[in-house]
């Protein structure tokens, strides 16, 4: 069972953190620092948030450094990245697992730093959150709704897959049920650490992918790789986020993703659905990688429920 | 000398066969360009048979992965085929993997070569089937230019070892030319088989059964239009799975459209460049790292066989890359392979 961290509460520190790439500009960091204001919570910005080297924010080391002085502070209770980017991945082997293991806290981001999350959870058992980076909330709706979030010690609310915010309907091309852990990442995060010591365990797990910026044919590919590894078959069950500006990229005989990634979902009969409000903007939902869940998709419609709470 | 390798070696390729041309990937740009191509194999003595699927279309794809993976093996068991010789790559190889079967191909051993989506095929075949595969220019590109050909032939329609490897002639290279074709990122001696590919592929291949085992061997890679932080976190993904240390000797190539910004002249260009990601990622490793050479997505092309034994200095005095050992037999000649 994922080890679960302490719910958040009034009063609590967050290190807001860039363990990929830099703050595009100061505004977004004090805005940053403003959102976790405005759920009551104290922000502390990590000493190279800002740094510049190449396309990261500093070189690997400042960016570890930053990311495990976190982990070892007693007094910060949760790290939610600034922003995704490139530069996650080299961390992985100098990060700081056993701070996190003996005193777990509440870990969040998207794109990039996925990487992180999964590289965490593999090697602690503690449950991290796949969502928005912090930079990516920009209203009071999201602010309070994540804030109930996190904040919960009991069980979270279902979450239903939507093709569009006004329509109570979702694309289920392979309708079906079950029980599992949840793993949710962004594709091509997930595939980055195949072959690699921080590869996830898909054994008995539910997993929700998303993407952003890919033609349809790049993320075939690294479906295809999902697939070669024979971890796809361990999966019980597929659910599809945003996949934001993805598509043909103007390459009008080529199909869509569904279409891809449809002769082998069917041929394995994988419960599959898409439009679940995971992805990297600041209207998606919060997913806990290692949560008990349950599944039911059914034609045009899918819910996700959790079994048991996320929080301690 | 010992030439012996566990791989085996496919018949050298002569006037008068037969070559199997088959898209396995994506399809031809222009279906008129494939006539230019079996005009040329015309000029080598070559005769040629199409596969069944060769225009077929499918997404971005020539067909079915069903159909693409049964013209490949109809092609590898039809015993008047020496040679199997992909139209183009583009994508779609990897998807071929799972419905191939190695030991038919094992038992049929014979050249099978291509770059770029062509990489899976070369890697998962050279791995499963034990069989000496060529990173090289796929049908439509072989005659690109002198040197393309030359190695072509080298490799592909003689029983001896390729040898030394040379530049490209500098008065076919007007202006200036960078990368140079021998930059050394990291200093060393090596030894070992041939291995590598496209990078993109290379990686995609991470966590399956045909992932890329580079113990020991020279590991060459090569990508196109990919930006630099894309180069990055691949080579972070291989570097951590350890395929990197476990290298002998890497041979990076000059890689065409990797630039930051792509090829377009723009700002971009300030950000950090290939050649800073491969000091920082492959700098460090205790074996020699050169960048520049020719092959793969560049128009010059040096073809280079899988599983075949080869050797890299890089010092202060150059760089020496060798390929030391045969890639073909001559059966009917039955002559000692030359090292």
């Amino acid at each position: 069972m994922s080890t679960r961290p302490r719910a958040l509460k009034s009063r609590d520190k967050i290190a807001i953190l860039a363990p990929a790439g830099r703050a595009a500009r100061p505004g977004l960091l004090a805005r940053a620092a403003y959102v976790v204001e405005s759920m009551g919570m104290v922000p502390q910005v990590g000493a190279h948030a800002s740094a510049t080297h190449g396309f990261s924010a500093g070189l690997d080391q400042d960016r570890a450094s930053d990311f495990n002085l976190a982990l070892q502070d007693e007094s910060i209770a949760c790290i939610w990245a600034l922003t995704g980017g490139f530069g996650a991945l080299p961390l992985l082997d100098k990060i700081d697992y056993g701070s996190l293991a003996a005193a777990p806290k509440i870990i969040i981001g998207g794109d990039d730093v996925c990487h992180l999350l999964l590289a965490c959870h593999k090697m602690t058992g503690v449950t991290t959150f796949c969502g928005p980076n912090l930079e990516a909330i920009d209203s009071k709706h999201d602010v309070d709704r994540l804030k109930k979030l996190l904040t919960n010690p009991d069980i979270w609310p279902e979450c239903k897959a939507q093709d569009t915010a006004n329509l109570d309907f979702a694309y289920c091309p392979v309708p079906g049920e079950g029980k599992g852990k949840l793993l949710a990442s962004n594709l091509t995060a997930l595939v980055s650490l195949f072959g690699t010591p921080y590869e996830p365990d898909l054994a008995g797990h539910f997993v929700l992918i998303e993407d952003k910026n890919e033609r349809n044919d790049i993320l075939d590919r690294w479906f295809t790789t999902l697939y070669a590894s024979g971890k796809l078959s361990q999966t019980v069950g597929l659910g599809v986020g945003q996949l934001a500006n993805c598509g043909t990229k103007g390459a009008t005989n080529m199909l869509s993703f569904e279409e891809l990634i449809a002769d082998r979902v069917m041929q394995m009969r994988l419960a599959t659905a898409f439009g679940f409000p995971f992805g990297q903007s600041g209207d998606c939902n919060i997913f806990p990688l290692g949560a008990s869940i349950s599944f039911h998709f059914q034609k045009n419609t899918a819910r996700l429920h959790y079994n048991e709470p996320v929080l301690a | 000398m010992d030439d012996s390798t566990s791989f085996h070696k496919p018949h050298v390729l002569k006037r008068g066969d037969t070559v199997g041309i088959l898209s396995p990937s994506s399809p031809a740009f222009e279906p008129g360009t494939i006539n230019t191509s079996l005009g040329w194999l015309k000029k080598l003595g070559l005769q040629y048979r199409l596969s069944l699927g060769l225009n077929a279309s499918y997404s971005s794809y020539a067909g079915s992965d069903e159909a693409r993976a049964q013209d490949l093996m109809r092609f590898f068991c039809d015993p008047e085929i020496k040679a199997i010789l992909p139209l183009r790559g583009g994508s779609g190889s990897s998807r071929l993997l799972h419905l191939l079967d190695y030991q038919a191909i094992a038992a049929n051993p014979k050249i099978i070569v291509g770059f770029s989506d062509i990489t899976a095929l070369l890697v998962a075949i050279n791995q499963k089937s034990n069989l000496v595969t060529f990173h090289g220019p796929t049908l439509n590109l072989m005659y690109e230019n002198a040197y393309t050909y030359s190695y072509y032939q080298k490799a592909l329609m003689s029983n001896s070892s390729i040898g030394l490897v040379t530049d490209p002639p500098e008065e076919q290279v007007w202006g200036q030319h960078y990368p140079p074709h021998r930059m050394i990122i990291a200093e060393g001696k090596a030894q070992g088989a041939l291995t590598g590919g496209c990078l993109t592929l290379l990686r995609g291949l991470m966590g399956t059964p045909y992932e890329i085992d580079t113990r020991g061997k020279i590991l060459f890679i090569e990508d196109v239009d990919e930006e630099p932080h894309n180069i990055d976190r691949m080579l972070c993904q291989l570097r951590l799975a350890g395929k990197l240390h476990q290298a002998a000797g890497i041979i990076f190539g000059a890689s065409s459209g990797c630039r930051p910004g792509g090829s377009k002249r723009n700002t971009l260009t300030l950000n950090h460049s290939l050649e800073d990601v491969l000091r920082e990622r492959l700098g460090d490793l205790g074996i020699p790292v050169v960048f520049g050479m020719r092959f793969g997505h560049t128009a010059e092309k040096i073809t280079l066989p899988l599983g075949v034994r080869a050797s890299l200095i890089a010092t202060m005095a150059g760089v020496r890359f060798k390929i030391e050992e045969a890639a073909c037999v001559d059966k009917t000649t039955s002559t000692q392979v030359q090292g």
